[in-house]
């Protein structure tokens, strides 16, 4: 059974009328990977949004159906959405930064979410806390839980994030352009933890991002999103070696044209 | 004789902690016509080599020569009219901070043409970034991202530089303009133009650079032909970057 399942899903502004998610879906697996491609306006965060309950005020899923671990969504309260966020479905995102209070240590932060979802006492929290620091591996963990957000780099940040993220287990993890903001070397690290959170944990992941190349690393399947349409959707390796949609080809060109692709052997 | 010619740059802040080298002796020369990539990641010294060769941070120590001209030392007064030669022009990531924003495109496209003693119009210059000349009435405000950096193009090539300094000219970009953007760039090239294009994404000037500098903390740890960057990098932080540089083809290391 998937454990995250959208089905012809669409997004509207209840403010204005406008329909901004023409329907997607897609079914994710557990430990499964499924990207999504877009630019900014492509709607791909919107759907993101959708599938983890925090749609903007006036948004509403105005057709098809989410189904998060076989259950449907649309009539959860708020008090049953906050009990699936963080222990089945969680998120980091572009900017780490501001996710986190200044004013508390990082460590802390990530304690009070074990405490809050796992009901861990202080102590065991902050074990906990400091495990998980040291499994997105930064290094002197116990050293990071007592920084504030200022004294960490970016990439330190959204590893903390990562570990926040994963703090309750949850079985899906949205990662919504999540090393876009980061030099290029640390986002490779970042998606090489990933990758190895989900075969060491089994977590299923939904990879969103601007670039397809990103996408391409990560996933087995991608759905290339434009305007809020679906405009492509497939395995990965049909996606690049075959595209169907011209704004497929397009992005896939830039890279060919632009990018190292010309200098590297075809795999 | 080069364009642009850098020898042992170094540059220095003063912080309340002290000193810190952000430029340790940079050496990088561009020859006419040539098109030089500059790679570098946060902290990395790009913008500071970026600001250095505008003339917009006193140099430590070194020289900058542009088009034989020592620009080291010169005062305000010397690079207002060194710059209004137009030997060398800028694009930037963010094109409202080259454009005025009160100004019509027409006004913004045809000052720097006046500035050359030209009275001729500015048509040419839209036509030659492939913009209709309907946006010659509007502003900057009113136009796209990718028509906003089109139009900054189309300002430096007013001047006819020789050499065009590019700082992230495609990073706010969609796909869609940052390709035509990068065509646009890679015509001028072609064409003889010289560029300095300082980025930190190896993959969007791969394409274009016949030459691949790499900064890392202050200093040039790489500088060749392109392809040999890319497919027998030397230095290991090239090597890190370049298998990190996420692309559509598994990276087989040479």
């Amino acid at each position: 059974m998937s454990i995250l399942e959208l089905e012809n899903v669409r997004i509207r502004n209840d403010a204005d009328g406008r329909e901004l998610v023409h329907g997607v879906s897609f079914a994710l697996q557990p430990g499964g990977v499924v990207g999504i491609v877009g630019e900014s306006g492509s709607g791909k965060t919107l759907t993101c949004r959708a599938a983890l309950g925090i749609l903007p005020e006036h948004f509403v899923v105005s057709d098809g159906r989410i189904r998060l671990d076989g259950q449907d969504v649309a009539g959860l309260t708020r008090r049953q959405w906050t009990a699936l966020r963080g222990t089945t479905i969680s998120a980091v995102f572009q900017d780490p930064a501001s996710y986190l209070n200044p004013s508390l240590t990082v460590g802390s932060q990530i304690a009070e979410v074990i405490r809050v979802k796992r009901g861990a006492k202080r102590r065991a929290a902050r074990e906990r806390a400091i495990e998980l620091l040291a499994a997105v591996r930064l290094r002197d963990p116990a050293v990071v839980y007592g920084q504030y957000p200022h004294e960490l780099s970016g990439g330190m940040l959204q590893r903390s994030l990562i570990a926040a993220a994963i703090a309750a287990e949850p079985r899906v993890l949205i990662a919504d352009e999540a090393t876009t903001a980061l030099d290029v070397t640390v986002q490779a690290e970042i998606l090489d933890l990933l990758a190895d959170l989900r075969r060491d944990t089994g977590l299923a992941l939904v990879v969103v991002s601007h670039d397809l190349a990103v996408v391409a690393q990560l996933c087995e399947r991608v759905l290339v999103m434009r305007a809020g349409e679906v405009v492509e959707q497939g395995r990965v390796e049909q996606v690049l070696h075959q595209p169907r949609h011209e704004y497929t080809r397009l992005l896939i060109e830039e890279h060919e044209a632009y990018g190292l692709e010309r200098y590297l052997v075809a795999s | 004789m080069s364009l642009l010619e850098i020898s042992d740059l170094h540059v220095h802040y003063r912080r309340r902690t002290g000193r810190l080298h952000a430029l340790r002796g940079v050496d990088l020369s561009i020859g006419a016509g040539e098109t030089v990539g500059v790679i570098g990641e946060t902290g990395s010294g790009k913008s500071t080599l970026a600001r250095a060769v505008l003339g917009l941070l006193p140099v430590s120590r070194g020289r900058i020569v542009i088009d034989g001209e020592d620009v080291t030392r010169f005062n305000q007064r010397q690079w207002r009219s060194f710059r209004r030669r137009g030997v060398v022009q800028y694009v930037f990531q963010d094109p409202l901070r080259s454009l005025d924003p009160d100004l019509t495109i027409e006004e913004s496209l045809t000052e720097p043409l006046r500035l050359q003693g030209r009275r001729d119009s500015p048509n040419h210059l839209l036509e030659r970034v492939r913009l209709d000349e309907s946006l010659l009435t509007r502003l900057p405000a009113e136009l796209s991202g990718g028509q906003r950096q089109r139009v900054a193009v189309a300002r430096a090539l007013a001047a006819e530089p020789r050499l065009i300094l590019l700082d992230e000219p495609v990073s706010a970009l969609d796909s869609a303009n940052r390709v035509r953007v990068l065509e646009l760039l890679k015509e001028l090239r072609d064409a003889g133009t010289a560029l300095l294009f300082i980025s930190h994404d190896l993959g969007s000037v791969a394409g274009i650079a016949d030459r691949i500098a790499v900064l890392h903390q202050g200093e040039l740890v790489e500088d060749g032909p392109t392809r040999q960057v890319v497919t027998e990098p030397r230095h290991d932080y090239t090597k890190l970057l370049i298998s990190s540089v996420p692309t559509l083809r598994k990276v087989v290391p040479a």
